[in-house]
């Protein structure tokens, strides 16, 4: 029981640490080294350590959350669809399974059954009625799985007529575009901001500014053909620091030149280099020294060197015993702490406090946008 | 195995028990108090949603792993002396620990569903996480000070002269507002609002909107038994038996939550946040100052 309980969670633990390390999406990245830490906190209980192992569940799965938030808002690809169609190692393929391209998942039939009543068009009729939408996933999107986008159902049923030009009607069977036209004006203050704070030089009222990234280097397994897959990123939806992936696409040089004005942001934004992240080449390296040390730590176990071990009894109320060690041996050390932190408190509310920083105009968009919440979604029935 | 077996399975069937009879309670409390939460959409049991963007393992574990959050939660929840699932020597804070599954769910079935308005449901639930873990636990912390102890039995015990809602009013207040955040019940349900049309349950149907349903309304019944525990004296109670008494208490608080929502407000995520950050959490604060002055005091269980 106590052994395959063991097992169990040493499992969890190390199959987690892996697909942490090979998943090509970082949400799944994330979910991954939760899962393995959970299986480590389980070992803690094994140990009879449950305080620790439940601190540790605690922390992890909420700071875990927070910290993938925060990867949500702050990087290009979080759910790894654009690096999906790379070439990947067979452990990396089975935990970015999902995220490959798929043909049958990318067909127009899965718009019918979205309950939530997002206005789905197809392609041709969007490109006539003036949406900012061109939703038309078709059999040769090359190297790009559009399944697995996840931000991208909702897309904007605004009309944005100014926003709808030529190089986003849907122009043949090896190109598929998607854009979002999110750029309500109620929105403006947090599109300008996080514009701001991706793309230093961009202007923010360019909402329709299109950046083309050639990421095709590299070659993917399914799309040897396109010479330079254009990861196409709509400016303008960038609402509430999530930035739509949308439209990423084996786009041939023909609707490069249809949105030329934008051509000069390539070197802009540094896109190409943050897809061949995980390509680099210290991933053999990698991979070597990780299995050195899995061998060094099977080896500690099966020699298991005369470590001296503490003769002091296990209690189960281990609450108490760290109460009694920090109200007595540690209590300034501990009050201290408790000091600092409330002062930190007390400093953090000081410093939030509007108006505090006049001369901030993003404080002011920030304070403007906490007094009138917009919901997010007001187009969506 | 043997006596500790049939402890163990005792002691499962106990919590299975008492969180379906939570669950029915709440249901019926719903219908009869206040729309549900994501009642805009009805209860398609018998069809299924095709998304095209789900992800295939994510999106059925986010209802799985919130109702095995608020079924390992149940746990610990005393319904009597010695009528315990699992009487842990750390169970009120493994009871806000697992609890915490439920936004781990919602993460992974929103993000998992990959749609607007679900991923939006998993933004907001972890910021309304971080706003209100900080005030629950100082909620927490009050009680727990007078009892000395983390465990849910000996807290009731310690509450057999008085009920400690008499000695700490603001520490109940507090558990309230927190509570509230805690089950994404009214004033503080905007990672379910009908804005986004049901969050993460508007991408559901069939068993994961079953789940989904019986594992929220679960979760404001521990929610509700928790602070029953916490301020109301549990199963404590003249006259009638224990396991009625701790019912009635939790019936009777998840009314008064029910109803409280109605009466304010919804709060968008930035306001809970600041609600919390400056409201909440001084308040808790000084109720753990006001506790250590009545423990030094001699007031309270000795």
């Amino acid at each position: 029981m106590q052994w395959l309980a063991f097992g169990l969670f040493a499992l969890l633990a190390v199959l987690g640490a892996l697909g942490m390390t090979t998943t090509m999406s970082m949400f799944r990245s994330g979910i991954f080294l939760m899962a393995s830490f959970i299986g480590v906190a389980g070992l803690f209980i094994l140990l009879s350590a449950d305080l620790i192992g439940l601190l540790q569940i605690m922390m992890y799965i909420g700071g875990m959350l927070v910290m993938i938030l925060f990867m949500l808002l702050f990087s290009m690809d979080p759910g790894g669809a654009m690096m999906a169609g790379m070439q990947m190692s067979p452990v990396e393929r089975l935990f970015s399974r999902g995220l490959k391209p798929q043909g049958e998942n990318d067909g127009n039939g899965h718009q019918g059954h979205d309950m939530a009543g997002m206005g789905h068009g197809d392609a041709s009729s969007s490109a006539d009625d003036g949406h900012g939408q061109a939703d038309a996933p078709s059999d040769g999107m090359a190297g790009m799985d559009h399944g697995s986008m996840k931000m991208d159902m909702g897309d904007g049923n605004r009309a944005h007529p100014a926003h709808h030009h030529a190089a986003m009607n849907h122009a043949g069977a090896d190109e598929a575009q998607m854009t979002h036209g999110d750029s309500g004006p109620e929105q403006s203050t947090w599109g300008a901001d996080h514009s701001r704070m991706t793309h230093g030089e961009m202007d923010a009222g360019q909402t329709q500014a299109h950046h083309a990234m050639p990421h095709g280097e590299e070659p993917g397994p399914v799309s040897p053909e396109s010479g330079s897959g254009q990861a196409q990123m709509d400016h303008s939806s960038m609402d509430h620091g999530k930035m739509d992936m949308g439209g990423m696409s084996g786009m041939d040089h023909g609707d490069m030149q249809m949105d030329g004005d934008m051509g000069g942001m390539n070197g802009d934004m540094d896109m190409g280099g943050m897809d061949m992240s995980m390509v680099t080449p210290a991933r053999p390296w990698a991979a070597w020294l990780g299995l050195a040390v899995t061998a060094v730590l099977v080896g500690l176990l099966l020699w298991r060197p005369a470590w001296p071990i503490s003769n002091v009894a296990f209690s189960t109320d281990s609450p108490q015993q760290i109460g009694m060690l920090l109200m007595g041996k540690y209590m300034i050390a501990f009050e201290g702490a408790g000091l600092l932190i409330l002062l930190g408190i007390f400093g953090a509310v000081f410093l939030q406090r509007p108006g505090s920083h006049p001369s901030d105009p993003g404080r002011e968009a920030y304070v403007t946008a906490d007094k009138n919440p917009v919901p997010i979604s007001k187009d969506e029935p | 195995m043997g006596v500790a077996g049939i402890g163990i399975v005792g002691g499962a069937f106990l919590t299975l028990l008492a969180l379906c009879v939570g669950a029915a309670l709440t249901f019926w409390l719903e219908r009869a108090l206040t729309p549900a939460v994501g009642a805009a959409q009805p209860l398609t049991l018998d069809q299924d949603v095709q998304l095209g963007h789900a992800d295939r393992w994510m999106y059925p574990a986010g209802p799985i792993s919130a109702l095995f959050g608020v079924t390992a939660a149940a746990a610990v929840l005393p319904f009597g002396p010695g009528l315990i699932g699992a009487d842990l020597g750390i169970g009120a804070f493994y009871f806000i620990v697992v609890v915490d599954f439920v936004v781990l769910g919602v993460a992974l079935g929103g993000w998992g569903a990959g749609s607007r308005n679900a991923v939006e449901s998993f933004y907001r639930i972890t910021a309304q996480l971080v706003s209100y873990v900080v005030p629950l636990g100082l909620a927490y912390v009050g009680a727990l000070m007078m009892a000395a102890s983390l465990s849910t039995t000996r807290i009731v015990e310690a509450q057999s002269d008085v009920w400690f809602i008499v000695l700490q009013p603001l520490g109940f207040i507090l558990y309230l507002i927190t509570g509230l955040m805690q089950a994404y019940r009214a004033p503080f349900y905007e990672p379910l609002s009908e804005h986004i049309g049901g969050g993460v349950l508007s991408a559901v149907g069939g068993w994961k909107a079953l789940l989904w349903r019986v594992s929220l309304a679960g979760l404001l019944f521990v929610v509700a038994a928790m602070g029953a525990l916490l301020y109301l004296g549990g199963w404590l109670g003249p006259w009638l038996p224990g396991p009625v008494w701790m019912l009635l208490k939790t019936f009777a608080l998840m009314a008064l939550m029910l109803w409280l929502g109605r009466r304010f407000k919804p709060l968008s995520t930035a306001q809970m946040l600041s609600l919390s950050w400056r409201i909440l959490i001084p308040a808790g604060l000084l109720n753990v100052l006001i506790v250590g002055g009545l423990i030094l005091a001699g007031v309270g269980p000795q």
